[in-house]
Protein backbone atom coordinates (compact mmCIF):
# COMPACT_ATOMS: atom_id res chain seq x y z
CA UNK A 1 0.00 0.00 0.00
CA UNK A 2 2.95 2.45 1.02
CA UNK A 3 6.44 1.61 -0.92
CA UNK A 4 9.68 4.24 -0.07
CA UNK A 5 12.61 3.17 -1.55
CA UNK A 6 15.64 4.91 -0.99
CA UNK A 7 14.20 8.25 0.35
CA UNK A 8 15.65 11.06 1.41
CA UNK A 9 14.54 14.28 2.93
CA UNK A 10 16.69 17.10 3.85
CA UNK A 11 16.20 20.58 5.38
CA UNK A 12 18.49 23.82 4.79
CA UNK A 13 18.29 24.77 8.36
CA UNK A 14 18.21 21.29 9.82
CA UNK A 15 20.41 19.02 7.79
CA UNK A 16 19.04 15.60 6.61
CA UNK A 17 16.62 13.92 8.26
CA UNK A 18 15.48 10.87 6.13
CA UNK A 19 18.73 8.87 4.92
CA UNK A 20 17.92 6.74 1.93
CA UNK A 21 14.82 5.17 3.87
CA UNK A 22 13.28 2.26 2.76
CA UNK A 23 9.60 1.06 4.16
CA UNK A 24 6.86 -1.28 2.82
CA UNK A 25 3.49 -0.79 4.79
CA UNK A 26 1.65 -4.01 3.47
CA UNK A 27 -2.15 -3.83 2.56
CA UNK A 28 -4.58 -3.71 6.11
CA UNK A 29 -1.64 -3.91 8.12
CA UNK A 30 -1.10 -1.81 11.02
CA UNK A 31 2.32 -0.06 11.75
CA UNK A 32 3.37 1.95 14.71
CA UNK A 33 6.64 4.64 13.87
CA UNK A 34 8.06 5.16 17.13
CA UNK A 35 10.75 7.90 17.62
CA UNK A 36 12.82 10.90 19.96
CA UNK A 37 10.60 14.18 19.06
CA UNK A 38 12.38 15.10 15.95
CA UNK A 39 13.53 12.26 14.33
CA UNK A 40 11.23 12.61 11.03
CA UNK A 41 8.38 10.57 11.52
CA UNK A 42 6.11 13.80 10.40
CA UNK A 43 8.61 14.74 7.42
CA UNK A 44 7.68 11.10 6.40
CA UNK A 45 4.08 11.51 6.77
CA UNK A 46 4.15 14.22 4.73
CA UNK A 47 5.68 12.69 1.95
CA UNK A 48 3.29 9.90 2.00
CA UNK A 49 0.70 12.22 1.40
CA UNK A 50 2.74 14.37 -0.86
CA UNK A 51 2.74 17.64 1.38
CA UNK A 52 6.25 17.23 0.90
CA UNK A 53 8.75 15.63 -2.10
CA UNK A 54 11.26 13.59 -1.41
CA UNK A 55 14.97 14.86 -2.13
CA UNK A 56 16.04 11.75 -3.57
CA UNK A 57 14.37 8.13 -3.59
CA UNK A 58 10.63 6.80 -5.00
CA UNK A 59 7.44 6.92 -2.97
CA UNK A 60 4.62 4.48 -4.28
CA UNK A 61 0.83 5.32 -2.37
CA UNK A 62 -1.85 3.21 -3.40
CA UNK A 63 -0.67 2.31 -6.69
CA UNK A 64 0.91 6.08 -7.63
CA UNK A 65 4.50 7.10 -8.20
CA UNK A 66 4.25 10.15 -6.41
CA UNK A 67 7.42 11.63 -8.37
CA UNK A 68 4.99 10.85 -11.47
CA UNK A 69 2.01 12.71 -9.90
CA UNK A 70 0.79 15.90 -11.18
CA UNK A 71 -0.10 18.57 -8.53
CA UNK A 72 -3.77 18.64 -9.87
CA UNK A 73 -3.72 14.73 -8.87
CA UNK A 74 -2.26 15.20 -5.55
CA UNK A 75 -6.18 15.73 -3.91
CA UNK A 76 -7.10 12.54 -5.74
CA UNK A 77 -4.81 11.16 -3.79
CA UNK A 78 -5.02 12.28 -0.47
CA UNK A 79 -8.65 10.93 -0.87
CA UNK A 80 -7.84 7.76 -0.47
CA UNK A 81 -5.90 8.81 2.99
CA UNK A 82 -7.48 10.10 6.20
CA UNK A 83 -5.09 11.85 8.26
CA UNK A 84 -5.08 12.78 12.55
CA UNK A 85 -2.68 15.17 14.05
CA UNK A 86 -1.94 15.75 17.17
CA UNK A 87 -3.39 19.03 17.74
CA UNK A 88 -7.02 17.11 15.82
CA UNK A 89 -6.74 20.65 13.30
CA UNK A 90 -10.24 20.92 13.41
CA UNK A 91 -12.24 23.72 11.89
CA UNK A 92 -12.70 26.30 14.69
CA UNK A 93 -16.06 27.70 15.08
CA UNK A 94 -17.56 24.87 13.43
CA UNK A 95 -19.72 21.88 14.94
CA UNK A 96 -19.38 18.33 14.75
CA UNK A 97 -21.38 17.70 12.00
CA UNK A 98 -19.58 20.66 9.78
CA UNK A 99 -15.79 19.06 10.30
CA UNK A 100 -17.26 15.27 9.41
CA UNK A 101 -19.16 16.25 6.83
CA UNK A 102 -16.31 18.35 5.11
CA UNK A 103 -14.05 15.32 3.15
CA UNK A 104 -17.29 14.29 1.76
CA UNK A 105 -18.54 17.70 0.60
CA UNK A 106 -14.51 17.44 -1.24
CA UNK A 107 -15.43 14.37 -2.87
CA UNK A 108 -18.98 15.74 -4.21
CA UNK A 109 -20.85 13.87 -1.91
CA UNK A 110 -24.46 15.54 -0.97
CA UNK A 111 -28.02 15.59 0.33
CA UNK A 112 -28.93 12.46 2.25
CA UNK A 113 -25.87 10.09 1.36
CA UNK A 114 -24.25 12.98 3.24
CA UNK A 115 -25.92 12.88 6.00
CA UNK A 116 -26.08 9.03 6.67
CA UNK A 117 -22.58 8.35 5.96
CA UNK A 118 -21.81 11.42 9.02
CA UNK A 119 -24.19 9.74 11.19
CA UNK A 120 -22.65 6.10 10.54
CA UNK A 121 -19.01 7.58 11.12
CA UNK A 122 -20.24 9.49 14.23
CA UNK A 123 -21.71 6.34 15.43
CA UNK A 124 -18.42 4.36 15.12
CA UNK A 125 -16.21 7.37 17.38
CA UNK A 126 -19.32 7.29 19.95
CA UNK A 127 -20.27 10.79 18.79
CA UNK A 128 -23.65 9.98 17.35
CA UNK A 129 -25.15 12.36 20.31
CA UNK A 130 -23.53 15.03 19.87
CA UNK A 131 -23.83 16.37 16.11
CA UNK A 132 -24.40 20.04 16.40
CA UNK A 133 -22.33 20.62 19.35
CA UNK A 134 -19.10 22.81 18.34
CA UNK A 135 -15.77 21.91 18.63
CA UNK A 136 -14.14 24.03 20.86
CA UNK A 137 -16.72 22.77 23.57
CA UNK A 138 -15.53 19.08 23.70
CA UNK A 139 -12.68 17.24 25.49
CA UNK A 140 -9.60 16.55 23.95
CA UNK A 141 -10.65 13.08 23.64
CA UNK A 142 -13.81 14.11 21.84
CA UNK A 143 -12.39 16.10 19.63
CA UNK A 144 -9.97 13.49 18.20
CA UNK A 145 -12.49 11.21 18.04
CA UNK A 146 -14.20 13.91 15.52
CA UNK A 147 -11.09 14.11 13.50
CA UNK A 148 -10.70 9.94 13.60
CA UNK A 149 -14.80 10.55 11.91
CA UNK A 150 -13.60 12.85 9.69
CA UNK A 151 -10.40 10.76 8.52
CA UNK A 152 -12.76 8.13 8.13
CA UNK A 153 -16.09 9.35 6.31
CA UNK A 154 -14.88 9.13 2.63
CA UNK A 155 -14.10 5.67 3.20
CA UNK A 156 -9.74 5.81 2.61
CA UNK A 157 -7.96 2.94 2.23
CA UNK A 158 -5.42 4.50 4.47
CA UNK A 159 -5.30 5.80 7.17
CA UNK A 160 -2.17 7.88 9.09
CA UNK A 161 -2.43 8.84 12.62
CA UNK A 162 0.27 11.88 13.55
CA UNK A 163 1.26 11.53 17.45
CA UNK A 164 -2.69 11.44 17.74
CA UNK A 165 -2.83 11.02 21.41
CA UNK A 166 0.06 13.84 22.30
CA UNK A 167 -2.98 15.57 23.69
CA UNK A 168 -4.96 13.38 25.08
CA UNK A 169 -5.44 11.16 29.00
CA UNK A 170 -5.33 7.87 29.22
CA UNK A 171 -8.44 7.36 29.28
CA UNK A 172 -8.99 9.27 25.95
CA UNK A 173 -5.73 7.75 24.72
CA UNK A 174 -7.45 4.22 25.02
CA UNK A 175 -10.10 5.22 22.87
CA UNK A 176 -8.15 6.55 19.89
CA UNK A 177 -6.03 3.33 20.21
CA UNK A 178 -9.17 1.54 20.19
CA UNK A 179 -10.62 2.71 17.21
CA UNK A 180 -7.06 2.77 15.51
CA UNK A 181 -7.63 -0.69 15.96
CA UNK A 182 -11.05 -0.93 14.92
CA UNK A 183 -10.14 0.83 11.69
CA UNK A 184 -7.55 -1.94 10.94
CA UNK A 185 -10.16 -4.63 11.45
CA UNK A 186 -11.88 -2.98 8.78
CA UNK A 187 -9.70 -3.24 6.54
CA UNK A 188 -7.81 0.20 6.48
CA UNK A 189 -4.21 0.36 6.07
CA UNK A 190 -2.63 2.21 9.74
CA UNK A 191 0.17 4.19 10.32
CA UNK A 192 1.02 5.37 13.53
CA UNK A 193 3.53 8.12 14.77
CA UNK A 194 4.33 8.42 18.44
CA UNK A 195 7.10 8.89 20.59
CA UNK A 196 5.19 8.08 23.55
CA UNK A 197 6.28 4.18 24.56
CA UNK A 198 3.00 3.49 26.51
CA UNK A 199 1.20 3.92 23.07
CA UNK A 200 3.35 1.11 21.67
CA UNK A 201 2.40 -0.87 24.30
CA UNK A 202 -1.24 -1.04 24.66
CA UNK A 203 -1.42 -0.88 20.30
CA UNK A 204 -2.59 -4.01 18.17
CA UNK A 205 0.22 -3.15 15.60
CA UNK A 206 1.23 -5.51 13.20
CA UNK A 207 4.84 -4.25 13.48
CA UNK A 208 6.50 -1.33 15.38
CA UNK A 209 9.58 0.60 13.48
CA UNK A 210 11.62 2.80 15.56
CA UNK A 211 12.94 5.85 13.48
CA UNK A 212 16.62 6.91 14.33
CA UNK A 213 19.27 8.39 11.94
CA UNK A 214 17.11 8.96 9.56
CA UNK A 215 16.17 5.68 8.74
CA UNK A 216 13.60 2.84 10.32
CA UNK A 217 14.39 -0.25 12.33
CA UNK A 218 12.13 -3.09 13.07
CA UNK A 219 11.49 -3.19 17.05
CA UNK A 220 8.52 -5.54 17.40
CA UNK A 221 6.74 -7.97 15.12
CA UNK A 222 3.45 -7.16 17.69
CA UNK A 223 3.34 -4.70 19.90
CA UNK A 224 5.09 -5.65 23.29
CA UNK A 225 7.07 -8.22 21.50
CA UNK A 226 10.26 -6.39 21.20
CA UNK A 227 13.54 -7.13 19.48
CA UNK A 228 16.61 -7.01 20.71
CA UNK A 229 18.29 -6.87 17.14
CA UNK A 230 16.63 -5.76 14.15
CA UNK A 231 15.30 -8.30 12.22
CA UNK A 232 16.50 -10.51 9.36
CA UNK A 233 14.85 -9.47 6.26
CA UNK A 234 13.78 -12.97 5.43
CA UNK A 235 11.67 -12.58 8.35
CA UNK A 236 10.44 -9.54 7.92
CA UNK A 237 9.65 -10.51 4.34
CA UNK A 238 7.65 -13.92 5.65
CA UNK A 239 5.81 -11.22 7.53
CA UNK A 240 4.55 -8.84 4.74
CA UNK A 241 3.74 -11.95 2.38
CA UNK A 242 1.22 -13.08 5.47
CA UNK A 243 -0.41 -9.80 5.37
CA UNK A 244 -0.88 -9.76 1.91
CA UNK A 245 -2.26 -13.41 1.95
CA UNK B 1 -23.33 21.48 -8.72
CA UNK B 2 -24.83 20.13 -6.01
CA UNK B 3 -21.88 21.83 -3.81
CA UNK B 4 -23.07 25.14 -4.96
CA UNK B 5 -24.99 25.63 -2.15
CA UNK B 6 -22.06 24.63 0.28
CA UNK B 7 -19.80 27.19 -1.80
CA UNK B 8 -22.23 30.16 -1.55
CA UNK B 9 -22.51 29.37 2.15
CA UNK B 10 -18.80 29.31 2.48
CA UNK B 11 -18.72 32.45 0.46
CA UNK B 12 -21.32 34.49 2.72
CA UNK B 13 -19.99 33.19 5.28
CA UNK B 14 -16.82 35.04 3.75
CA UNK B 15 -18.43 38.13 3.84
CA UNK B 16 -19.63 38.02 7.10
CA UNK B 17 -16.16 38.11 8.43
CA UNK B 18 -14.53 41.54 8.85
CA UNK B 19 -17.87 43.41 7.89
CA UNK B 20 -16.11 46.79 7.77
CA UNK B 21 -13.62 45.67 5.14
CA UNK B 22 -16.51 44.70 3.54
CA UNK B 23 -17.94 47.92 3.84
CA UNK B 24 -14.96 49.97 2.57
CA UNK B 25 -14.37 47.80 -0.23
CA UNK B 26 -18.26 48.27 -1.16
CA UNK B 27 -18.07 51.71 -0.28
CA UNK B 28 -14.66 52.62 -2.73
CA UNK B 29 -15.91 50.24 -5.63
CA UNK B 30 -19.00 52.02 -5.32
CA UNK B 31 -17.87 55.44 -5.05
CA UNK B 32 -15.50 54.99 -7.93
CA UNK B 33 -17.97 53.25 -10.02
CA UNK B 34 -20.31 56.22 -9.32
CA UNK B 35 -17.42 58.82 -10.68
CA UNK B 36 -17.57 56.65 -14.25
CA UNK B 37 -21.36 56.81 -14.18
CA UNK B 38 -22.00 60.56 -13.44
CA UNK B 39 -19.53 61.16 -16.41
CA UNK B 40 -20.85 59.03 -18.55
CA UNK B 41 -24.75 60.05 -17.78
CA UNK B 42 -23.73 63.63 -17.99
CA UNK B 43 -22.71 62.91 -21.64
CA UNK B 44 -25.89 61.04 -22.55
CA UNK B 45 -27.72 64.21 -21.22
CA UNK B 46 -25.69 67.08 -22.63
CA UNK B 47 -26.54 64.74 -25.80
CA UNK B 48 -30.16 64.57 -25.01
CA UNK B 49 -30.69 67.83 -24.25
CA UNK B 50 -28.84 69.07 -27.38
CA UNK B 51 -30.81 67.06 -29.81
CA UNK B 52 -33.25 69.43 -30.33
CA UNK B 53 -30.81 72.55 -30.46
CA UNK B 54 -30.60 72.32 -34.10
CA UNK B 55 -34.13 73.27 -34.52
CA UNK B 56 -34.51 77.24 -35.62
CA UNK B 57 -30.82 76.74 -36.93
CA UNK B 58 -30.53 78.81 -40.15
CA UNK B 59 -28.27 78.19 -43.14
CA UNK B 60 -27.73 81.39 -45.57
CA UNK B 61 -27.33 80.25 -48.92
CA UNK B 62 -25.80 83.54 -50.79
CA UNK B 63 -26.20 83.32 -54.57
CA UNK B 64 -23.80 84.57 -56.80
CA UNK B 65 -24.82 88.04 -59.58
CA UNK B 66 -27.23 88.24 -62.24
CA UNK B 67 -28.63 84.34 -61.77
CA UNK B 68 -31.06 83.36 -64.42
CA UNK B 69 -34.72 82.90 -62.71
CA UNK B 70 -34.86 79.02 -63.35
CA UNK B 71 -31.74 78.85 -61.84
CA UNK B 72 -32.69 80.73 -58.35
CA UNK B 73 -36.12 78.46 -58.91
CA UNK B 74 -33.93 74.76 -59.11
CA UNK B 75 -31.78 76.10 -55.73
CA UNK B 76 -34.93 76.83 -54.03
CA UNK B 77 -36.63 73.51 -54.43
CA UNK B 78 -33.10 71.97 -53.97
CA UNK B 79 -32.89 73.48 -50.70
CA UNK B 80 -36.61 72.48 -49.84
CA UNK B 81 -36.05 68.92 -50.65
CA UNK B 82 -33.41 68.61 -48.42
CA UNK B 83 -34.19 66.64 -45.25
CA UNK B 84 -34.18 68.92 -42.16
CA UNK B 85 -35.25 71.64 -43.81
CA UNK B 86 -38.16 73.73 -42.60
CA UNK B 87 -38.48 76.75 -44.44
CA UNK B 88 -36.47 78.34 -47.12
CA UNK B 89 -37.14 82.32 -47.30
CA UNK B 90 -35.70 84.32 -50.36
CA UNK B 91 -33.68 87.62 -48.98
CA UNK B 92 -33.54 90.15 -51.95
CA UNK B 93 -30.73 92.49 -51.89
CA UNK B 94 -32.97 95.53 -50.90
CA UNK B 95 -34.09 93.46 -47.69
CA UNK B 96 -30.44 92.45 -46.89
CA UNK B 97 -29.37 96.34 -46.82
CA UNK B 98 -32.25 96.77 -44.50
CA UNK B 99 -31.14 94.21 -41.85
CA UNK B 100 -27.57 94.63 -42.18
CA UNK B 101 -28.85 98.37 -41.41
CA UNK B 102 -30.73 97.59 -38.55
CA UNK B 103 -28.20 95.26 -37.26
CA UNK B 104 -25.46 97.98 -37.01
CA UNK B 105 -27.60 100.60 -35.25
CA UNK B 106 -25.76 103.79 -34.81
CA UNK B 107 -22.88 102.92 -37.09
CA UNK B 108 -25.63 102.35 -39.84
CA UNK B 109 -24.72 105.43 -41.56
CA UNK B 110 -21.13 104.26 -42.95
CA UNK B 111 -22.88 101.29 -45.23
CA UNK B 112 -26.18 103.88 -45.91
CA UNK B 113 -24.97 105.14 -48.94
CA UNK B 114 -23.88 101.30 -50.44
CA UNK B 115 -25.93 100.47 -53.18
CA UNK B 116 -28.13 96.92 -52.33
CA UNK B 117 -26.25 95.72 -55.70
CA UNK B 118 -23.37 95.09 -53.83
CA UNK B 119 -25.21 93.05 -51.73
CA UNK B 120 -25.89 89.22 -53.13
CA UNK B 121 -29.47 88.04 -52.89
CA UNK B 122 -29.81 85.05 -50.66
CA UNK B 123 -32.01 82.25 -49.12
CA UNK B 124 -32.53 81.84 -45.70
CA UNK B 125 -32.87 78.10 -44.86
CA UNK B 126 -34.38 77.08 -41.30
CA UNK B 127 -33.65 73.80 -40.03
CA UNK B 128 -35.36 71.70 -37.66
CA UNK B 129 -34.83 68.30 -36.21
CA UNK B 130 -32.47 66.41 -34.32
CA UNK B 131 -29.21 67.13 -33.83
CA UNK B 132 -27.61 64.48 -36.59
CA UNK B 133 -30.26 65.24 -39.50
CA UNK B 134 -29.64 69.23 -38.95
CA UNK B 135 -25.82 68.63 -39.04
CA UNK B 136 -26.54 66.10 -42.29
CA UNK B 137 -28.42 68.66 -43.65
CA UNK B 138 -25.87 71.49 -43.35
CA UNK B 139 -23.05 69.91 -44.76
CA UNK B 140 -24.95 69.16 -47.79
CA UNK B 141 -25.76 72.61 -48.64
CA UNK B 142 -22.32 73.67 -47.72
CA UNK B 143 -21.26 70.95 -50.65
CA UNK B 144 -23.61 73.15 -52.59
CA UNK B 145 -21.25 76.20 -52.77
CA UNK B 146 -19.86 76.52 -56.03
CA UNK B 147 -20.71 73.34 -57.33
CA UNK B 148 -24.03 73.88 -58.06
CA UNK B 149 -24.96 76.94 -60.58
CA UNK B 150 -25.48 80.35 -59.02
CA UNK B 151 -24.78 79.35 -55.38
CA UNK B 152 -21.90 81.48 -54.47
CA UNK B 153 -21.06 80.52 -50.36
CA UNK B 154 -23.15 78.61 -47.92
CA UNK B 155 -22.83 80.58 -44.39
CA UNK B 156 -23.64 77.99 -41.51
CA UNK B 157 -23.14 77.92 -37.53
CA UNK B 158 -21.80 74.24 -38.09
CA UNK B 159 -18.20 75.00 -35.82
CA UNK B 160 -20.42 75.40 -33.02
CA UNK B 161 -22.54 72.59 -33.76
CA UNK B 162 -19.53 70.23 -34.16
CA UNK B 163 -17.88 71.76 -31.07
CA UNK B 164 -21.30 69.97 -28.93
CA UNK B 165 -20.71 67.06 -30.56
CA UNK B 166 -16.97 66.76 -29.97
CA UNK B 167 -17.64 67.67 -26.76
CA UNK B 168 -20.05 64.85 -26.36
CA UNK B 169 -17.77 62.44 -27.85
CA UNK B 170 -14.88 63.67 -25.64
CA UNK B 171 -16.69 63.27 -22.43
CA UNK B 172 -17.84 59.41 -23.04
CA UNK B 173 -14.59 59.17 -24.52
CA UNK B 174 -13.03 60.55 -20.83
CA UNK B 175 -15.56 58.22 -19.11
CA UNK B 176 -14.62 55.55 -20.68
CA UNK B 177 -10.86 55.48 -20.01
CA UNK B 178 -11.77 56.70 -17.06
CA UNK B 179 -13.68 53.77 -16.03
CA UNK B 180 -10.83 51.44 -17.64
CA UNK B 181 -8.57 53.13 -14.53
CA UNK B 182 -11.49 52.99 -12.24
CA UNK B 183 -11.98 49.18 -13.05
CA UNK B 184 -8.40 48.38 -12.38
CA UNK B 185 -8.95 49.87 -9.19
CA UNK B 186 -11.45 48.38 -8.26
CA UNK B 187 -10.33 44.81 -9.26
CA UNK B 188 -7.43 45.66 -6.94
CA UNK B 189 -9.35 46.85 -4.06
CA UNK B 190 -10.87 43.46 -4.10
CA UNK B 191 -8.17 41.59 -4.62
CA UNK B 192 -6.89 42.95 -1.83
CA UNK B 193 -9.86 42.07 0.73
CA UNK B 194 -10.39 38.68 -0.77
CA UNK B 195 -6.96 38.25 -0.03
CA UNK B 196 -7.28 39.53 3.41
CA UNK B 197 -9.70 36.65 3.88
CA UNK B 198 -7.78 34.10 1.94
CA UNK B 199 -4.77 34.33 4.51
CA UNK B 200 -7.11 34.72 7.08
CA UNK B 201 -8.37 31.53 6.95
CA UNK B 202 -5.35 29.71 5.66
CA UNK B 203 -5.34 27.16 8.34
CA UNK B 204 -8.72 26.13 7.04
CA UNK B 205 -7.82 25.60 3.58
CA UNK B 206 -4.84 23.72 4.36
CA UNK B 207 -6.62 21.23 6.36
CA UNK B 208 -9.21 21.33 3.09
CA UNK B 209 -5.94 20.40 1.24
CA UNK B 210 -4.94 17.70 2.94
CA UNK B 211 -8.29 16.14 2.41
CA UNK B 212 -8.23 16.48 -1.02
CA UNK B 213 -9.60 19.26 -2.25
CA UNK B 214 -8.89 20.81 -5.00
CA UNK B 215 -7.91 24.26 -5.63
CA UNK B 216 -11.23 24.96 -7.44
CA UNK B 217 -13.10 23.58 -4.71
CA UNK B 218 -10.89 26.30 -2.51
CA UNK B 219 -11.11 29.20 -4.71
CA UNK B 220 -14.86 28.80 -5.64
CA UNK B 221 -15.99 30.87 -2.65
CA UNK B 222 -13.36 33.26 -3.24
CA UNK B 223 -14.11 33.83 -6.42
CA UNK B 224 -17.67 34.08 -5.39
CA UNK B 225 -17.46 36.61 -2.76
CA UNK B 226 -14.83 38.44 -5.19
CA UNK B 227 -18.04 38.81 -8.07
CA UNK B 228 -20.31 39.49 -5.56
CA UNK B 229 -18.52 42.38 -4.11
CA UNK B 230 -18.14 43.94 -7.70
CA UNK B 231 -21.70 42.98 -8.75
CA UNK B 232 -23.11 44.72 -5.04
CA UNK B 233 -20.62 47.76 -5.61
CA UNK B 234 -21.83 48.11 -9.24
CA UNK B 235 -25.50 48.29 -7.97
CA UNK B 236 -24.79 50.42 -5.01
CA UNK B 237 -23.30 52.75 -7.46
CA UNK B 238 -26.56 52.46 -9.80
CA UNK B 239 -28.49 53.27 -7.25
CA UNK B 240 -26.31 56.50 -5.83
CA UNK B 241 -26.14 57.89 -9.19
CA UNK B 242 -30.20 57.09 -9.79
CA UNK B 243 -30.49 59.22 -6.39
CA UNK B 244 -27.76 61.75 -7.89
CA UNK B 245 -29.83 61.87 -10.88
CA UNK B 246 -33.17 62.53 -8.95
CA UNK B 247 -31.68 65.31 -6.95
CA UNK B 248 -30.11 67.24 -9.61
CA UNK B 249 -33.06 66.64 -11.80
CA UNK B 250 -35.53 68.35 -9.60
CA UNK B 251 -33.03 71.31 -9.20
CA UNK B 252 -32.36 71.88 -12.73
CA UNK B 253 -34.56 74.71 -13.38
CA UNK B 254 -32.89 76.75 -10.30
CA UNK B 255 -28.99 75.33 -11.48
CA UNK B 256 -29.77 75.97 -15.36
CA UNK B 257 -32.71 77.80 -16.12
CA UNK B 258 -36.04 76.64 -17.94
CA UNK B 259 -34.32 76.81 -20.81
CA UNK B 260 -33.56 73.29 -19.86
CA UNK B 261 -36.62 70.90 -19.88
CA UNK B 262 -36.39 68.35 -17.72
CA UNK B 263 -38.60 65.87 -19.38
CA UNK B 264 -35.69 65.77 -21.90
CA UNK B 265 -33.47 64.35 -19.21
CA UNK B 266 -33.24 60.79 -18.86
CA UNK B 267 -30.69 57.73 -16.83
CA UNK B 268 -28.33 55.56 -18.19
CA UNK B 269 -30.33 52.97 -20.31
CA UNK B 270 -31.18 49.37 -18.83
CA UNK B 271 -28.60 47.95 -21.19
CA UNK B 272 -25.56 49.89 -20.10
CA UNK B 273 -26.53 49.98 -16.36
CA UNK B 274 -26.62 45.79 -16.81
CA UNK B 275 -23.44 46.43 -18.53
CA UNK B 276 -21.94 48.19 -15.37
CA UNK B 277 -23.33 45.54 -13.41
CA UNK B 278 -21.29 42.61 -15.00
CA UNK B 279 -18.08 44.77 -16.02
CA UNK B 280 -18.27 45.08 -11.65
CA UNK B 281 -18.97 41.62 -11.65
CA UNK B 282 -16.22 40.37 -13.49
CA UNK B 283 -13.94 42.69 -12.12
CA UNK B 284 -14.75 41.09 -8.85
CA UNK B 285 -13.84 38.16 -10.10
CA UNK B 286 -10.53 38.93 -11.64
CA UNK B 287 -9.88 40.30 -8.71
CA UNK B 288 -10.52 37.29 -6.10
CA UNK B 289 -8.86 35.25 -9.25
CA UNK B 290 -5.48 36.79 -8.82
CA UNK B 291 -5.89 37.04 -4.83
CA UNK B 292 -6.43 33.51 -4.70
CA UNK B 293 -3.57 32.12 -7.52
CA UNK B 294 -2.12 28.54 -6.74
CA UNK B 295 0.92 29.96 -4.33
CA UNK B 296 -0.96 33.05 -3.35
CA UNK B 297 -0.92 31.93 0.16
CA UNK B 298 2.42 30.25 0.76
N1 LIG C 1 9.53 22.72 7.04
C1 LIG C 1 10.65 22.47 7.75
N2 LIG C 1 11.71 23.30 7.63
C2 LIG C 1 12.83 23.08 8.31
N3 LIG C 1 13.00 22.08 9.17
C3 LIG C 1 11.98 21.22 9.35
C4 LIG C 1 10.75 21.37 8.65
N4 LIG C 1 9.92 20.37 9.02
C5 LIG C 1 10.62 19.63 9.92
N5 LIG C 1 11.84 20.13 10.11
C6 LIG C 1 12.86 19.57 10.96
O1 LIG C 1 13.02 18.24 10.61
C7 LIG C 1 13.22 17.45 11.77
C8 LIG C 1 12.22 16.35 11.80
O2 LIG C 1 10.96 16.91 12.04
P1 LIG C 1 9.66 16.03 12.19
O3 LIG C 1 9.53 15.20 10.98
O4 LIG C 1 8.55 16.93 12.51
O5 LIG C 1 10.00 15.12 13.42
P2 LIG C 1 9.02 14.30 14.35
O6 LIG C 1 7.68 14.32 13.76
O7 LIG C 1 9.61 12.94 14.39
O8 LIG C 1 9.05 14.94 15.69
C9 LIG C 1 13.11 18.39 12.97
O9 LIG C 1 14.40 18.71 13.39
C10 LIG C 1 12.44 19.60 12.40
O10 LIG C 1 12.94 20.75 13.05
MG1 LIG D 1 5.92 15.07 14.53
Amino acid sequence: MIRLFGVSKGYPSRGPVLRRLDLHVARGEYLIICGASGAGKTTLMRIVTAAERPDAGQVMVAGRNLAKLKRSAIPYLRRNIGVIFQDFKLLGGSTVTENVALPLRICGIHGRTLRDRVEEVLELVGLEDKPFARCEELSGGEQQRVALARALASEPVILLADEPTGNLDPEATAQVLGLLDLARDRGLTVVLATHDPQVIGAGQADRVLEMTEGKLETRALRSGVWLERPEEPDTRGEREMSLIL
Amino acid sequence: MFTFGYHVKRALVGVRSRPWAQVLTLGSVALAMVLVGSVLLIAQNLSRLTDDWGSGATVAVDLAEAVPPADVARIRQALKETPGVRRVTWVSPAQAKSRLLRGLGPDARLVAEVDESFLPASFEVVLGGDRSTVLAAQRRMTRMAKVVPGVESVRTVETWFHRLGRLVTGIRMAGLGLGLLVLFACGYIIMSTVRLRFVDRRQELQIMRLMGATERFIRTPFLMEGALLGLVGAALATGMLYGLFLLLGSRIHSLFGTSVSVSKLGFLPLSQVAYGLGVGALCGLLGSWFATRSGADA
